[in-house]
């Protein structure tokens, strides 16, 4: 999308230089320097922020990894090189493991169940009825309200053993569930509160997608004689592959930095039952004072979404070449 | 044709119906918020309150620091964002660089990184400059959620703006910034807008900032403050309810005001390279 535009204002750009008296085209010939100098301004505030709050900050962390940084060098400030020691340490620890398995878990399955409830919504707000904008829009205040905020709702929904959600399985005679409490249902109830936030996401964008199947081809279809799950299958289906990869790339790089939710409805506990990689960095470095294998558990995140974006943006390349 | 017509009230009725089921848990914080300590013990909780009170608002008057400083720290945030991603999102979009894709690249990637990746460090560095514990520090930590954000989505607009434009403001004699202030800002204005107002929500929802870069409790986001509430006096629920309440009111003041750019703002992640 992006290459396109580019090309149309090169395209401009070589029209303008040919089309005569104008001063600007020529302007920008006679004092190249002076002007790019100008231009490089505009990006220099940006340029300052992103290398003091970005770049920085990650080579400190990839250096981090590398050192032993504990208590003690909170003071002092001094530490040395351990070379491979703290990944080893950090991978070697069963914590790590265990964190893994349950952010595969959390990820899989948040983006599996927000996606087929996002698309089945989606698929019930495409046609126009009463107030069908204003719900749709209203729905999406899940993924606006601060985090904090979602936790404190589901807390008070999961409360043990009078919440709402366990008063509702009594009626259907589920004894209480120790939603947050218990080690089986910890990660479960966090992944029902990221699954709840999340579907907004979904629904907004696959929403814009139907949108702009042209209506035309599903008239085409039902001329021809298509059924509703005909229609679905093969014009639904392949037209919303693009917007589909976005969900899923999007979806996976925010699931895996998701740290909030667990840390103020859980901490990772009970036991480490719910512990992401996310929150595990975090207690290495901030309640174990371990720096070095948090900053090696936070590289670890950081390579895992970083390829993931990396070879998403190959692949479109190489269509948009193609 | 009837039929039809009831066909769509029907829809209207069970798209209420999803809206009540989704919306449930924020429902129930502020209708509760509403009700009176004594009945959040009853046997049975009832979702409309039984007896109606603001008595759980008194917890006010612990909450007005926090919720001052996010509302501070929010509204600089998203100043932050918008004079740093402005600038930057005009020379993107309009200057015929050929690096640009590789800029937009970079920008894309600090989406990807986690913030615990960047929380020891700010942390360490913060200790050392004397910017933990202070409003400067959250808002800086915060824009850095900002900026990019604001970038992606004002580049995306503003390469939507036909050059001819901004040729004529050149022909008039305007120069670069005379052309991004006058001509392509206002033109933009609701992009602007939509950035500014999304900047503000992150900083204002923000917790793992609030968390990590307050030590010693001079400074207490209302995040912070709520997460503390919960972990203290987790039997005051009506004090509870009624601050998340507060906190809730941006996001639905943004759903009800500036409804139009929040699409803007929700798809602004998905904008391609």
């Amino acid at each position: 999308m992006k290459r396109e535009t580019l090309m149309d204002v090169e395209a401009a750009s070589r029209s303008r230089t040919r089309a005569p008296g104008n001063l600007v085209g020529a302007r920008r010939r006679q004092l190249p320097t002076r002007v790019v100098a100008g231009r490089l301004v505009f990006l220099l505030p940006v340029t300052v922020f992103l290398l003091l709050m970005f770049a920085y900050p990650m080579a400190f962390n990839f250096w981090l990894t590398f050192q032993s940084y504990d208590l003690a060098s909170l003071v002092t400030g001094a530490s040395e090189f351990v070379g491979l020691d703290n990944i080893v340490t950090a991978i070697n620890d069963p914590g790590f493991a265990g964190a893994a398995v349950n952010t595969a878990v959390f990820t899989v399955v948040s983006l599996v169940v927000q996606f087929v409830i996002g698309l089945g919504l989606a698929l019930f707000f495409y046609n126009r009825f009463p107030l069908s904008t204003t719900i749709r829009a209203l729905l999406v205040l899940p993924w606006l309200v601060p985090s904090i905020v979602a936790t404190t709702a589901w807390r008070f929904i999961f409360q043990d053993p009078n919440g709402f959600l366990n008063q509702l399985l009594g009626h259907f005679g589920v004894p209480p569930v120790h939603w947050l409490t218990s080690s089986d249902t910890a990660l479960l109830s966090i992944i029902i509160v990221n699954i709840w936030i999340g579907i907004a996401f979904n629904l907004v964008l696959l929403h814009s997608g139907l949108q702009s199947i042209p209506t035309e081809r599903y008239e085409a279809a039902q001329i021809d004689g298509a059924g509703y799950w005909q229609r679905f299958w093969y014009i639904t289906v392949p037209a919303l592959g693009p917007v589909t990869a976005v969900l899923l790339v999007l979806g996976f790089v925010y699931t895996l930095k998701q740290f909030d939710l667990v840390w103020t409805l859980t901490q990772g506990g009970p036991g480490n039952s719910s512990q992401l990689l996310s929150t595990w960095s975090y207690t290495l470095s901030f309640n174990n004072n371990n720096f070095g294998q948090g900053a090696a558990v936070a590289d670890f995140l950081f390579v895992a979404s970083g390829i993931v974006i990396v070879f998403y943006t190959l692949v479109q390349r190489r269509q948009n070449n193609a | 044709m009837p039929s039809g017509t009831m066909f769509r009230y029907g829809q209207t009725l069970i798209a209420l119906a999803i809206l009540g089921v989704l919306l449930f848990p924020l429902l129930w914080v502020v209708l509760s918020s509403f009700q009176p300590a004594a009945d959040f013990y009853a046997p049975e909780p009832s979702l409309i309150p039984r007896n109606f009170t603001f008595d759980n608002y008194d917890v006010l008057s612990s909450q007005i620091g926090p919720l001052f400083t996010t509302l501070l720290i929010a509204t600089l945030s998203a100043v932050v964002s918008l004079l740093v991603g402005i600038p930057a999102a005009y020379a993107l979009a309009v200057f015929k660089w050929r690096w640009v894709a590789i800029a937009m690249f970079l920008i894309l990637i600090t989406q990807v990184v986690p913030t615990v990746m960047l929380a020891t460090p700010l942390f360490l560095t913060f200790s050392d400059i004397g910017l933990l514990n202070s409003v400067p520090g959250l808002v800086l930590a915060n824009s850095a959620a900002g900026v990019p954000f604001t970038i992606l989505v004002l580049t995306a607009f503003m390469s939507g703006i036909p050059d001819s434009i901004r040729e004529a403001a050149h022909l008039d004699g305007a120069g670069e910034w005379r052309t991004l202030y006058s001509i392509i800002a206002p033109a933009t204005r609701s992009a602007i807008v939509a950035a500014g107002l999304f900047s503000f929500l992150f900083a204002w929802g923000d917790f793992l900032w609030a968390l990590t870069l307050n030590t010693d409790g001079s400074i207490t986001p209302l995040s912070l403050s709520l997460f503390q509430f919960v972990g203290h006096f987790q039997t005051d629920w009506g004090g509870i309810m009624a601050t998340a309440t507060i906190a809730l009111v941006p996001a639905m003041l943004l759903l009800v005001g500036a409804q139009r750019y929040i699409s803007v703002g929700l798809t602004a992640g998905a904008v391609k390279e």
